[in-house]
């Protein structure tokens, strides 16, 4: 049987007659993300781990405790994992709580959420629980950002103050960015493309050139060009309710239309820009936040964010919190 | 305590724990496959630090780390042959 994740066992744990789905992520590029994240988790997990890794966790994790003052929600990334998000949390200002929302499905016996506006909804209950009235912070990793803004226009829609939302990474699909924004990426990749040219032989670079055109075609169509196949994708997770909800959660972001908010927003961006992301996120943020500050964390990529780049990623989030008047005594 | 024993026994102890149905632990079964999540193992690595003194993730590169459950025994065998050499 070539389990898929929509195939999975019930209740999301496989059993040992299920094999590694066909359309993942391979089991030794998986098992390597997992070891790194656990690296780089060491520290937090020593000083935090009983609290949160409790069976009786349920959708919000205190990832640090703090004196009560004004918190930080964090959201994961697609796949789910509060683990990448605790080298973060060991290192934000010491007296400001902090605590991680898990996705719905986590636990195997529920579905996971279909929208951002379903997943921001969900985030908003769990995080109630604790803070029922008061203003909070938000920050969300890769496709977390995405459940962040939503929550944080859910949020202020209902009176409640957010004072800052941290998109680390974290876009809309490449189908609401803007022409020229497309123009950039693509005309950055033929220069690349012509440059890397050079090395090869003749066959070698025909080969290279078929691969490259692969490539655009897939860029394409997941910029929404109709007239070709839409892309599978690759899914992410360490076990079968986590991919669950990996794809559940690229299905929504890559549905999302985000509404115009006008709260500040800082988006940290890696120093070693991702190849098919803009140089400026502000290409494609700006229609959408009126009021976005961007950052880029040196020496990080788009996972060192939350590995080897969790000092450097912590030290930027402090500085912001602290240049945006947000200090834990304000409130 | 043997290695693998003390493994075996900490993998089943964490899937108790935290509710977990874990699958026959063959060396050639993916630990992805055991029915673990990555918070199950990251709490494995810390107790088997706590137990063995090491950890031997900090200072492996990652193309060793390991794939299936026989190489997570031998990871561990490995750094517990080095750590009583030192």
């Amino acid at each position: 049987m070539n389990l898929t994740v929509d195939q999975a066992s019930p209740g999301g744990i496989p059993g040992p007659e299920d094999h590694w789905p066909a359309d993942s992520l391979p089991p030794g590029l998986a098992s390597a993300r997992m070891f790194r994240s656990i690296r780089a988790a060491r520290s937090w997990l020593h000083a935090q781990g009983a609290a949160v890794t409790s069976p009786d966790a349920g959708a919000l994790v205190k990832m640090k405790p703090g004196d009560g003052g004004v918190p930080l929600f964090m959201i994961p990334g697609a796949a789910g994992s509060i683990l990448q998000l605790g080298p973060l949390a060991d290192k934000m200002p010491e007296p400001m709580p902090v605590y991680a929302i898990r996705p719905r499905g986590l636990n195997g016996s529920e579905q996971p959420c279909e929208s951002i506006r379903d997943m921001a909804e969900n985030g908003i209950i769990a995080m109630r629980a604790i803070r029922p009235v008061g203003p909070c912070l938000l920050l969300g990793y890769s496709a977390g950002g995405l459940v962040a803004l939503e929550m944080a226009q859910l949020l202020t829609a209902a009176g409640h103050a957010v004072p800052l939302v941290i998109l680390i990474d974290t876009y809309p699909g490449r189908r609401v960015w803007p022409l020229r924004c497309h123009v950039e990426i693509l005309g950055r990749q033929v220069v690349r493309a012509l440059w890397a040219l050079r090395r090869y032989s003749l066959a070698g670079a025909r080969r290279e050139v078929l691969r490259r055109l692969r490539s655009l075609f897939d860029y394409l169509a997941a910029a929404g060009v109709r007239a070709l196949p839409s892309l599978p994708v690759l899914i992410e997770g360490t076990s079968a309710a986590s991919r669950r909800i990996y794809l559940a959660t690229y299905k929504a972001g890559e549905a999302y239309r985000p509404a115009r908010y006008d709260g500040k927003v800082i988006f940290i961006q890696p120093d070693a820009v991702p190849n098919l992301e803009p140089r400026s996120p502000e290409q494609v943020w700006r229609r959408f936040l009126g009021n976005l500050d961007v950052r880029r964390v040196t020496g990080t990529t788009h996972s060192g964010f939350v590995e080897s780049g969790a000092a450097a990623t912590a030290a930027t989030i402090r500085e912001c919190l602290r240049q945006a008047g947000v200090t834990y005594q304000q409130y | 305590m043997l290695v693998k024993e003390t493994i075996v026994a900490e993998f089943k102890r964490v899937a108790g724990e935290q509710g977990k149905t874990l699958a026959a632990l063959g060396d050639g079964m993916m630990l992805l496959e055991t029915g673990l999540d990555s918070l199950c193992f990251a709490v494995i690595v810390a107790r088997l630090e706590d137990g063995f003194g090491f950890d031997p993730f900090q200072t492996a590169g990652d193309e060793t780390f390991p794939v299936t459950f026989g190489d997570f025994v031998r990871f561990y065998e490995a750094a517990a042959h080095a750590h009583s050499a030192d």
